[in-house]
């Protein structure tokens, strides 16, 4: 985990919506598209969870031009494994595709397949970097300027492109510095296709599940359709966690957007969706409102922190609402109640949640910020009894004893000011020694776990 | 207070402040320190009788001592997030080199760096070699939490004698602070220092470390260049020389809240820089 945050420092920290790709040309079925699905069916079959083998390479490498010759074979292929036919061939490719369709029904069968393209598809976008550089040279040029001649406006449609075909552009930052622009990972918005095709309507509802512990534990007794379900609702939740860990917030975004349509009630998602919103609000994107050029200002869809944090309390709340024993939601959910100056509200929430005595850094999280509300509302002693008992939990994080030094210091206690600070450790920078610096990235915080329990059970469904 | 027992307070206040009680402002008077320029020059030689000073609006008795005569202490806040990498931060350690060299023997030096943690690399010493081998230590790595590092400068200057000067140096905004401006501002209004603050960033709205420089009679200075970094942290120091320290103990006003200070020079064509005002103390009952 921490070895991921590490790289996630050093390089990336957002990257945000800026604007969208041109029209697909529309690529006939040939020969060339048919062989090209061939060779990823192979992929599919072959690759190994986890493992940065051939058929991740040949995915993270798979250029524009390449996708467009996959695309009017790959649609087919997906028409049939929907049930959606064709079943009169018009062309000896077609015929093909059908083929191919009917052997996966049969082995390793449609939802198993579909599962392992799904991961196949996920181990290419987070193993790329492994890969090595890859520079696209048949990217197609930047989508024409709207109509109106304003630069504010999303400039296409992304939903109506095949999603193999998605080729949005990000606004890559550090730091709150802008740096550039980068190719989307198309391989994200393809596996949500994917995803869909395994969980038609009605959807059955699936039992919240936080963390990783779920995800090796299907039961025996489930349906098809809720294992289906079941495998959707622990992708999307480990997707989210690895894109907050990792920076990529424009595609979570649309990840998000998704995960809450299919799963409306699961607490996780709708956590994951809380803490989305609620990162927008914190300075390290704000900063970008401020550091960017007013033309490019404007096409970053950062919300003003206000309607972030109140975004972000909504879902908090509904998340709450699926469960109410969601320690950490309620928690956020204080922060923010804080940061709105509600901060009778937010002690009461910091109050339950601590009443389940929780520790780590949810315990952390619950005395740093029941601190703040608590000097907020002038209870000083009851202040810095929270962030003493937070220090206690993590002795080297600094904010609870910067926040420990600074409510002494406004109780003209100037030896109090002074301790807490005189011994700060040395900054090494581990994120890990104060929860405080990865508390934007929500679940990312489980990301190995979850991403070690969805291979594995990837690997036990019959992956060869 | 007169002004020779002012000096020699500033000269030896506490040594170790863990050996001490909790003090408040009010025991100790108020200090400020004030920079009178006429026509951009410093304007030395003014003595107490030139001054007025207003605490709330009340006009207090003041005693006046000239900076120049006060060691002082000098800490540097210096951002080494990875965006400093580079040019930048050997520029960095260039200016800071020059600021040492502008000090005297009397004066103390401390050293904080920041990237997403604050580090305080140096206390307050007499010994500038070793805060010059901290600097050359520095790698510049992570996020920027300017307003973490600017207040842990700050409290390497409380309980301190002296003067004490917090040049905070950066080159973007914050980002990973966990101290929210409005904290760090009430703490730079508790204690007795003087924050600049230099960007190299050109940041549009970043108000934030202006708002802590002007609260503490401060200044906020934007560079073009880390190359302007060196002669800036150099006109800094030299201005911070040439400043006036006034004191006084309350009278006429409640001790504690907020504290307006109107401060004003006999001389017509003077403009006076100094905090605008600060946070007292209830005595303890």
């Amino acid at each position: 985990m921490m070895a991921r945050l590490r790289r996630v420092t050093a390089v990336v920290v957002g990257a945000i919506v800026f604007c969208g790709a041109p029209s697909a040309r529309a690529e006939k079925l040939s020969p060339a598209s048919v062989a090209a699905l061939q060779a990823w069916v192979d992929g599919v079959r072959k690759h190994q969870p986890r493992m940065s083998d051939q058929w991740v390479i040949d995915i993270a490498r798979m250029s524009y031009a390449s996708r467009e010759v996959l695309n009017p074979a790959m649609l087919l292929l997906l028409k049939c494994l929907r049930g959606a036919g064709p079943f009169l061939t018009k062309s000896d490719e077609e015929s093909r595709i059908v083929k191919l369709a009917q052997q996966i029904a049969q082995n390793p069968g449609k939802d198993v397949f579909l599962r392992r393209a799904i991961v196949l598809h996920t181990d290419a976008a987070i193993l790329a970097d492994r890969v090595g550089p890859f520079a696209d040279s048949s990217l197609p040029p930047p989508p024409p300027p709207s109509r109106s001649g304003s630069r504010t406006v999303r400039v296409s449609d992304r939903d109506a492109l095949p999603p193999l075909l998605t080729n949005n552009r990000f606004v890559l930052s550090r730091d709150g510095e802008v740096l550039g622009e980068v190719p989307a990972m198309w391989m994200w918005p393809f596996a949500r296709s994917l995803a869909d095709l395994l969980i038609p309507e009605p959807r059955p509802t699936v039992d919240r599940c936080v963390g990783a512990g779920c995800l090796g534990s299907e039961r025996g007794s489930s349906s098809g359709a809720e294992a289906n379900a079941r495998f959707v609702r622990e992708w999307y939740h480990t997707v989210a966690a690895y894109m907050l860990a990792n920076g990529e917030y424009a595609e979570a975004a649309a990840h998000l957007d998704r995960a809450t349509t299919l799963l409306p009630n699961d607490a996780a998602i709708l956590f994951d969706r809380g803490c989305y919103a609620e990162l927008f609000g914190l300075p390290m994107q704000q900063v970008l409102l401020d550091e960017a050029p007013p033309d490019r200002a404007r096409r970053l869809e950062i919300p003003e922190a206000a309607k972030a944090n109140a975004d972000a309390e909504h879902w908090f709340g509904r998340a709450l609402e699926a469960d109410s024993s969601f320690v950490e939601a309620r928690v956020r959910l204080a922060r923010l109640l804080d940061v709105r100056k509600r901060h009778e509200e937010a002690l009461a929430e910091i109050e339950k949640a601590l009443a389940v005595q929780p520790g780590g850094v949810v315990g952390y999280y619950a005395h740093l910020f029941g601190g703040r509300a608590a000097q907020a509302a002038g209870r000083l002693t009851e202040a810095r009894q929270h962030y003493k008992e937070a220090s206690a939990l993590f002795p080297g994080a600094q904010s609870a004893r910067l926040s420990l030094s600074q409510s002494a210091l406004a109780a003209a206690d100037i030896p109090g000011a002074i301790a807490p600070v005189q011994d700060l450790p040395p900054g090494s920078g581990e994120l890990s020694s104060d929860p405080w610096w990865s508390y934007h990235i929500g679940a990312g915080r489980d990301l190995d776990e979850l991403l070690d329990a969805l291979w594995t059970k990837a690997r036990s469904a019959g992956t060869p | 207070m007169t002004a020779a027992a002012l000096l020699m307070a500033l000269l030896c206040a506490s040594l170790d402040a863990r050996q001490r009680p909790s003090f408040s402002s009010r025991t100790l008077g108020v200090r400020v320190d004030v920079l009178v320029t006429e026509n951009g020059r410093p304007l030395g030689g003014l003595t107490a009788s030139d001054f007025e000073l207003r605490d709330n609006g009340v006009l207090q008795t003041l005693e006046v001592v000239d900076g120049a005569d006060v060691p002082i202490n000098a800490v540097l806040a210096l951002d080494t997030s990875v965006s400093t990498r580079g040019k930048r931060q050997a520029d960095l350690v260039t200016a800071s080199e020059a600021l040492l060299d502008g000090l005297k023997p009397v004066d103390r030096a401390a050293l904080t760096t920041f990237s997403h943690a604050a580090t305080p690399r140096a206390t307050l010493t007499s010994d500038f070699g070793s805060v010059r081998a901290q600097l050359g230590g520095i790698q510049p790595s992570g996020m920027t939490s300017v307003m973490d590092g600017a207040y842990v400068a700050l409290t390497l200057t409380l309980a301190q004698a002296g003067r004490s000067l917090v040049l905070v140096c950066t080159d973007g905004s914050d980002t990973w602070s966990w101290l929210r401006p409005e904290d760090v501002l009430d703490s730079a209004r508790r204690s007795n220092v003087v924050i600049y603050a230099v960007t190299t960033s050109d940041v549009r709205r970043g108000g934030e470390l202006k708002n802590l420089a002007d609260a503490t009679g401060g200044q906020l200075l934007r560079v073009k260049s880390s190359a302007e970094l060196r002669g800036v942290f150099q006109k800094i120091l030299q201005e911070f020389r040439n400043r006036y320290v006034l004191a006084y103990s309350p009278s006429g006003v409640s001790p504690g809240g907020f504290h307006s200070l109107d401060i004003r020079v006999k001389r017509r064509g003077a403009s006076v820089k100094a905090r605008p005002g600060y946070t007292g103390v209830e005595a303890p009952k």
